[in-house]
């Protein structure tokens, strides 16, 4: 074996030597088994922390420390076998400045070959790596510890990675979260794993942050998940945040989840709650305030408002609202207890009072339940909430139950110490209650009434009483004073007034009857007589005034029967009154009463027995106390007594009716099935009812009389109408026929002037049938508008057409004069004012008719121009019949004229008059209303 | 053509005296007693003009008058009412006739009182007549 000598190094070999020594990385070389170094440049001599006495040493007495690694034998190996050795990240643990460190190094042992290939030595090159080895070594640390972090998490995390979000780390609670076996999805992507999360958004979220690595929290956010095989939902608050690389790419996604399901649904279930508690409220009605005492506010929710009456919806406050909103009359209680509430905490707090309010807006008063609590801080009170309820309804009932309670004990103390019988009893008469006068009044005790028939106290004859009574409680009708006789326990018996009413349950249903008897014997007999009297006065008034005003024959008679029937409280009574018709033939009337007229059409009345024989002769009264047992009875031939069949009479009374002439007119008769009953005081007031029948019944006569005058009058009026015009008509027309058909001028000029002379006729006629009806008052007028002048030109044309003697003018200032009246009849008026003028001024020529008018009225004026009216007569020719002879001795007329005129003119509202001196001729006038007043 | 008319007249002379006045005017002239059945006499003759006394048997000339206005065929014949009531005018304003005619009369008042009534009632017809063939636009 040869080794190289360091001095025989040639030029190569120095160069060589220059590279070893100025490398920047450790190079050693090692001679021959032993390791001997012979070359160590002094990058190597600084990686072992050695000075340059290390050359020629052997490498195990340089590094002694590596004694327990493997180097040595690496050494050996790389010596025997010739093969080169290389190591990475080798930790190597050198002694440097006395002290043993830990360096990390690359590096290699490369065997040096002699010429003849035999392995000489070792060359020894590394790279210190330890600074990369420390902080990859920190990094690894950190990966390790991140996922450590993951891993005991208290909230679930899992790691998702790649763009497929493949689970490659998750924690217990995540897992939980998920529901899923561990090994199920462990290095799987997470919505494979979880297919059940697919769809809801989620994936879309992730792959967004997993572009644009923008975090992405969601707070209660429900996904239904499959979790342990059943479908569930979680509420989770999650976060998304992006996972990089040590380059900042983005190579997962890393998520936190929180699972808030519980808090949710807990939540949840708390909100529902309170939904329920406040539809509770609602339904109840229930109201809510809740005063904030620190700031004074105070809030009402609407239906606190509506107990309150509160229209607005402003802020309340609580003086004006609450304070006024009290009832007067619990305003100072209520405020009293929570000013208390406020003074101290000692109270405790709580709040639960009853008051009323008086609304504001719609002033109804309600019953409100207060209910809340005040809460304190460091002793000062702080807030008061609390809710309200109307219990206005059961308050009201609380009322009428207390009202009806003590109602009820008033009338429990009113019937036992009411001296009235107070009893009731059912439908079917079982008596239910019996009050201490009962007891004295029957001396039955009230256990031994109850539960017994009230037949008990009610004697035998009067048992259908009973039934009455009961059929009008089962209509709803209450018996008033009802008088009747009841017998005590021991058969005495008690004379009663009762009043007996329905008794009504709640729903309405009559359920028996209450009977309140007044004891009225000692009453009895004075009311009786005082009654009696009373009710005799009241009769005899009526009577008096009623048949006094009647003029009905028929009615006149039924009263007094009626009346005096009454009075004497006879059985039956009868007037039977003697009339004379037309003919002059007497017959009688008769009224009956409380007995009917079959009972005494079949007997006709015989006047001359002895019995009815003074009275219809006027003898005078008859009152027997036993007829039967009179000497004047049964003698009469026929029956001798009364016929079979005869109402029954015992008692008897007869009183003749008398007219004023005298005349006996009928008579009123009464009867009786009892003896006695008829006293001297009964046959005075029949007498005077009967003087004042015959005054009644003269003048019903004498009216019926005047009617049937009227009547004959009217009809008369009538038929002179029809029967005195009806020839007037034909001789009027055959006399106009003849002279249509004569053309002989002679013959003709007769014809008219018995035409004439029929005209006159008819207007006479027809005046005096004008006279009847204006006596009748039956002169009926026409009214409509008309124009008067017209009117007043019509009447002068049709004079001027038949009588051709007289030149009328007329004079009038205006053209046409609008009145109301009937304008026939003031024609009427027009032409008998004219034909007067005509008539009574022969020798004039000519009439001035005038017409004026003011605001009010018309004047019409006729004037004619012959001798004149004397004063003294003026005044008395508007009468009926009137004539002034003495002035016109040879002028025809019935003076009928201005009577109807003056008729027509008073009827019309207007006037009518006339001017005259003697001498002078004379101007008649006549005015009416333009329009005529109402009436 | 001569004109018709139908009186309804119980006093014989009164009948006599407007037959001959309307004969004279070349009227047909038809006269009845009684007013019983006025509607079917004047649906019989259809006269132009009718004559109604008041107080006429049986059933009364106002009865009669409401009969005939009643009838839509005979309401647009005139009547006239004749009457010797001196309260004629409230009879008439009540009765439905057309014109009235009081007792005793004037023969000439009443041919003009008649002329009237026809001229009237040609008037009608004609403008009803014109109205019906009258042709709305």
């Amino acid at each position: 074996m040869k080794y190289p000598n360091n001095t025989d190094l040639n030029q190569n070999d120095r160069e060589v030597a220059a590279i070893i020594e100025s490398a920047p990385f450790p190079i050693a070389v090692y001679h021959g088994k032993e390791m001997r170094i012979v070359k160590a440049n002094q990058s190597v001599i600084e990686a072992w922390g050695k000075g340059p006495e290390v050359i020629g040493k052997t490498y195990r007495e340089v590094l002694p420390e590596l004694e327990k690694t493997d180097i040595y034998q690496k050494l050996d190996q790389v010596f025997s076998t010739g093969i080169a050795y290389h190591v990475r990240n080798s930790k190597v643990e050198l002694v440097v400045e006395g002290r043993l460190r830990e360096f990390y190094f690359n590096y290699s042992f490369t065997p040096l070959f002699d010429s003849e290939g035999k392995v000489y030595g070792v060359m020894n090159t590394a790279a210190d790596v330890t600074d990369l080895n420390l902080q990859k070594q920190r990094a690894e640390f950190s990966e390790q510890n991140f996922r450590e972090m993951i891993l005991q998490a208290p909230v679930a995390m899992c790691l998702l990675k790649g763009p497929d979000f493949v689970v490659d780390l998750a924690n217990d609670a995540m897992i939980e979260i998920w529901g899923k076996q561990k090994t199920n999805v462990m290095g799987v992507p997470v919505f494979k794993a979880l297919p059940d999360a697919r769809e809801q958004g989620l994936e879309q979220v992730m792959e967004a942050v997993y572009k644009n690595g923008i975090p992405y929290t969601a707070s209660e956010l429900p996904v239904v998940l499959m979790r342990h095989g059943k479908q569930e939902t979680v509420y989770q608050n999650f976060t998304y945040q992006p996972y990089r690389d040590q380059h900042g790419e983005i190579i997962g996604i890393l998520a936190t989840s929180v699972d808030i399901s519980e808090q949710v649904v807990a939540r949840k279930d708390r909100e529902k709650a309170y939904e329920q508690i406040h539809l509770s409220k609602t339904a109840a009605q229930v109201g809510t305030f809740d005063m904030d005492l620190e700031r004074g506010t105070m809030e009402w929710d609407p239906r606190c408002r509506e107990l309150f009456g509160i229209s607005h919806n402003q802020m309340v406050n609580y003086k004006k609202d609450f304070v006024q909103g009290l009832h007067p009359d619990d305003r100072g209680r209520i405020t009293s207890i929570i000013d208390g509430l406020m003074e101290s905490e000692s109270s405790g707090g709580d709040y639960d009072v009853e008051y009323r309010t008086l609304g504001a807006t719609d002033h109804k008063l309600r019953w409100v339940r207060a209910k809340g609590k005040v809460y304190y801080e460091k002793g000062r009170p702080v807030r008061f909430i609390g809710s309200v309820l109307d219990i206005t309804a059961q308050k009201e009932h609380e009322l009428s139950l207390s009202e009806l309670a003590e109602k009820q004990a008033r009338f429990v103390a009113v019937v036992n110490s009411s001296d009235d019988i107070i009893i009731s009893k059912t439908l079917e008469g079982i008596i239910t209650s019996w009050n201490p006068a009962a007891e004295r009044a029957f001396g039955y005790s009230e256990t031994e009434a109850i539960g017994r028939h009230i037949s008990i106290i009610i004697p035998k004859q009067r048992l259908g009483e009973e039934d009455y009574i009961l059929s009008q409680i089962r209509k709803g009708e209450k018996v008033d004073h009802f008088e009747t006789v009841r017998k005590t326990r021991e058969g005495k018996a008690v004379y009663l007034s009762l009043t007996i009413s329905p008794i009504i349950d709640e729903q309405g249903k009559i359920i028996g009857a209450s009977k309140i008897g007044r004891d009225i014997q000692a009453q009895k007999v004075a009311q009786q007589a005082a009654g009696q009297y009373t009710r005799r006065l009241e009769i005899m008034n009526m009577v008096m005034g009623s048949v006094s005003e009647e003029l009905d024959l028929n009615k006149i008679l039924q009263k007094v029967t009626d009346a005096t029937t009454e009075l004497t409280g006879a059985g039956f009574g009868a007037f039977f009154y003697n009339k004379i018709d037309q003919g002059g033939e007497s017959y009688t009337l008769f009224t009956l009463s409380g007995a009917s007229r079959e009972s005494f059409e079949k007997f006709g009345m015989p006047r001359n027995t002895a019995v009815f024989q003074p009275t219809f002769s006027g003898q005078g009264v008859v009152r027997v106390d036993d007829i039967t047992k009179d000497p004047r009875y049964g003698k009469n031939d026929c029956h001798y007594g009364m016929p079979k069949g005869h109402l029954p009479v015992v008692s008897y009374l007869a009183v003749p009716v008398t007219s004023r002439s005298g005349q006996v007119i009928g008579g009123l008769f009464f009867g009786h099935p009892e003896p006695g009953k008829f006293t001297s005081e009964h046959e005075t007031l029949v007498i005077s009812i009967a003087a004042q029948a015959a005054i009644s019944l003269d003048n019903a006569k004498l009216l019926e009389e005047v009617l049937a005058l009227n009547d004959k009058k009217d009809e008369f009026i009538g038929l002179a109408s029809h029967e005195l015009k009806t020839p007037l008509a034909s001789i009027n027309g055959y006399l106009q026929i003849l002279s249509r058909i004569i053309t002989e001028d002679r013959p003709k000029m007769f014809l008219e002037k018995a035409l004439i002379q029929v005209g006159r006729i008819t207007k006479l006629v027809n005046d005096l049938l004008d006279v009847s009806k204006i006596e009748a008052g039956k002169l009926q007028l026409t009214i409509a508008k008309f124009n008067l002048i017209s009117v007043v030109l019509e009447a002068i044309e049709l004079i001027e057409h038949s009588e051709s003697s007289h030149l009328i003018s007329y004079t009038s200032d205006i053209q046409d004069c609008l009145i109301e009246g009937d304008s026939q009849r003031v024609e009427q008026v027009v032409i008998n004012l004219l034909s007067n003028a005509i008539k009574y001024s022969p020798k004039a020529g000519r009439v001035e008719v005038t017409l004026f008018c003011d605001d009010q009225k018309v004047t019409v004026s006729v004037r004619d121009f012959g001798p004149g009216i004397a004063p003294e007569k003026l005044k008395s020719i508007f009468a009926r019949f009137y004539r002034i002879d003495e002035a016109s001795p040879n002028i025809s007329g019935l003076g009928i004229g201005l009577y109807i005129s003056h008729e027509i003119v008073s009827r019309h509202g207007g006037e009518i008059w006339a001017e005259s001196k003697l001498g002078e001729g004379a101007v008649f006038y006549f005015s009416l209303p333009l329009s005529l007043s109402p009436g | 053509m001569g004109k018709k008319v139908i009186i309804f007249e119980d006093d014989m002379d009164l009948a006599l005296i407007f037959s001959f006045l309307f004969e004279e005017e070349r009227w047909d002239v038809k006269t009845f007693e009684n007013c019983d059945c006025a509607v079917g006499i004047c649906k019989e003759y259809s006269p132009d003009l009718i004559l109604m006394d008041n107080w006429i048997p049986t059933i009364g000339g106002k009865e009669a008058i409401r009969q005939l206005k009643g009838d839509p065929q005979l309401k647009n014949i005139p009547v006239i009412l004749v009457s010797a009531n001196n309260n004629i005018k409230e009879v008439f304003a009540n009765s439905g006739a057309d014109a009235y005619l009081a007792k005793p009369f004037d023969l000439e008042d009443l041919l003009v009182l008649a002329r009237q009534l026809i001229q009237i009632k040609v008037c009608q017809t004609d403008l009803l007549l014109q109205l019906s063939h009258h042709e709305i636009p």
